[in-house]
């Protein structure tokens, strides 16, 4: 897992930082974004599987909560909203643009191609030891097997597995309601899987479980 | 191709989706998960799929977290500035905040930011500022170094070191307005807000006319420091009120000079014409607008600015056809010594305009221009 260098700030701090920016400390906005920058990118690349687009994307969400911070009214974590208003940022596009991005793949550096490495290299739970170029081969295959499914089940697998949010706060994030988290998310785990046999069918007719 | 998101394994007899979730999440408690795990490997197939969803979280889980590109936080910030302006210019304010200090330290180092792809285009430009600073830089050192330039008697606010410039208080040479008030009651009364010291002018203004001056002369004049245009109009309000608009962009059909309104306030003062009885107020160059209202003893409005120019006989005309245009009259006049024009750190704009010909590299000079009501 590639090293994060960005230090995730606490709620306490950044409520802090809110009050400082409210308090016309415009300074405190460097801290805050600085912490959030790359989150928000790494959204934006898994919804869109573009860099360059992510990076549009990114800047657009950055531009809206700075505009938008008077809006946000402390009921929801600070987290919540910012990726809430990425999110939305996101889905936004996808929808209006209806994007795919299976050609924009390869832009995201993370070339090779897949199998059915997920059930081959990790058991019930456990990362396998892997080498440099089977995990690039591993988020490769990933990203085409996400950009596979729906822009909606994507974003709450992305706020479950990627961010780490639980369900309340995805349901906050979403505007969805707890159970429609949950149930979504047990679809997007199976279009996933299914998205995962897809990928390996086209790739390799046979899935090279013989490696 | 798209995943049907409806394509759904069937579920465990007794299970439901929150059970088979919340097992693949690990969520449950120890019994319950136990119990969840059993019946789904009671079916074989069942127990392969969920498995595998399983080990999807996992490798999803494992993805790692991506790094923003360089000069993401730059651009957001050239956004906010936009707006900013955009809302200010049609009278909608978009953002609350100053938009410009907000990714002061959130951007990344220096050597990262000439990685960038477009690192040569930065370099590029780089380059080019410091070139126009060492060309400026070069130009401001070659005109102080003119024997020309060298201090001519200008009184200051300190009488010590009037005193210690001027050498003595003889006749002729007044000495500055706190030094008349130590020794001359009967000097004029001091204007305490403006604080200006005066001295006998350099410029002989009665002979100004009787001497006209060629623009060879002019030129060795300008090289010397001793050259002074002299501007004159009978309307007052409208002259300065375009000499204040001069002040801002460089004249001439190609940029042959430019005028200043950053004049020492002593050397407004030591060129100012009049009598010294009438000595009329000395104002550095600036608006009309910004200006202060004259007391009913002092009637005579002046101004005194700096004209930078090539020193080239076609920009010195220029100067003086730029200058003396719009009703307004404007003449060389010759200063028996070179007088100091002081120092000031160059603009920005200042230090391109220098740096930059439109034929040819040329010497500079800088002209006191000097503006009276029309005798």
């Amino acid at each position: 897992m590639a090293q994060r260098t960005q230090t995730r700030l606490t709620d306490a701090q950044e409520q802090r930082l809110v009050e400082a920016i409210r308090a016309g400390r415009t300074d405190a906005w460097a801290e805050l974004l600085e912490s959030y920058q790359d989150r928000l990118y790494t959204i934006c690349c898994r919804m869109v599987g573009d860099r360059e687009l992510a990076a549009d994307l990114t800047h657009d969400a950055l531009v809206r909560v700075i505009e938008g911070l008077d809006s946000y009214d402390g009921r929801a974590k600070l987290s919540t909203w910012i990726i809430r208003v990425t999110m939305n940022v996101c889905l936004s596009k996808l929808r209006s643009e209806k994007h795919r991005r299976h050609a924009s793949l390869d832009a995201m550096g993370e070339g090779g191609s897949g199998g059915d490495w997920p059930a081959r290299h990790a058991g019930e739970g456990e990362p396998a030891m892997v080498s440099g170029v089977q995990l690039r081969e591993q988020h490769q295959f990933l990203s085409q097997a996400l950009a596979r499914i729906e822009p909606d089940h994507r974003a709450v697998l992305i706020l479950r597995d990627v961010q780490g949010l639980d369900y309340e706060r995805i349901a906050v994030a979403l505007e969805l309601r707890l159970g429609t988290v949950k149930s979504r998310l047990f679809r997007a785990r199976a279009a996933l899987r299914r998205a995962f046999e897809e990928e390996a069918g086209s790739a390799e007719p046979t899935a090279r479980t013989d490696r | 191709m798209t995943t049907d998101p409806n394509h759904l394994m069937p579920l465990p007899e007794g299970l439901t989706e929150d059970d088979v979730l919340a097992w693949i999440e690990c969520e449950l408690p120890a019994a319950r998960h136990e119990d969840v795990g059993r019946a789904i490997d009671a079916d074989a197939v069942v127990a392969g799929r969920v498995r595998r969803m399983r080990a999807d979280r996992e490798a999803v889980r494992a993805l790692p977290e991506m790094q923003a590109p360089i000069g993401l936080m730059d651009s957001v910030e050239a956004t906010l500035e936009r707006q900013a302006l955009l809302g200010i210019a049609d009278g909608v304010e978009l953002i609350s905040a100053p938009p410009v200090f907000i990714v002061s330290s959130a951007r990344r180092p220096l050597a990262e930011v000439f990685s960038l792809r477009s690192a040569p285009v930065r370099v590029a430009a780089a380059a080019g500022l410091l070139l126009a600073i060492a060309a400026g830089a070069y130009m401001g050192i070659w005109m102080l170094n003119q024997p020309g330039r060298q201090s001519g008697p200008v009184a200051l606010n300190d009488p010590a070191q009037d005193i210690e410039r001027i050498g003595t208080t003889e006749p002729g040479v007044e000495p500055t307005l706190a030094a008349t008030e130590q020794r001359d009651p009967a000097q004029p009364p001091a204007d305490r807000g403006l604080q200006l010291a005066w001295m006998q002018s350099p410029i002989p203004w009665d002979d100004a006319e009787s001497d006209r001056i060629g623009i060879g002369e002019a030129l060795e004049l300008a090289a010397a420091g001793r050259l002074v245009v002299h501007v004159s109009s009978p309307n007052v309000n409208q002259a300065l009120r375009d000499l204040g608009e001069l002040v801002t962009r460089p004249h001439g059909a190609m940029d042959e000079w430019r005028l200043s309104g950053g004049v020492p306030e002593r050397v407004a003062a030591a060129l100012s014409p009049g009598e010294p009885s009438l000595r009329p107020f000395a104002l550095a160059g600036g608006e009309a607008s910004s200006l202060p209202e004259l007391n009913i003893d002092r009637p005579t409005r002046t101004g005194v600015y700096l004209a930078d120019a090539r020193l080239t006989p076609e920009s010195l005309e220029a100067l003086l056809a730029g200058l003396g245009s719009n009703g307004r009259m404007a003449e060389f006049i010759r200063l028996d010594e070179p007088i100091d024009l002081g120092q000031r750190p160059l603009r920005l704009d200042e230090i391109l305009w220098w740096s930059s010909s439109p034929t040819d590299w040329a010497m500079w000079t800088r002209v006191p221009v000097v503006f009276e009501p029309e005798r």
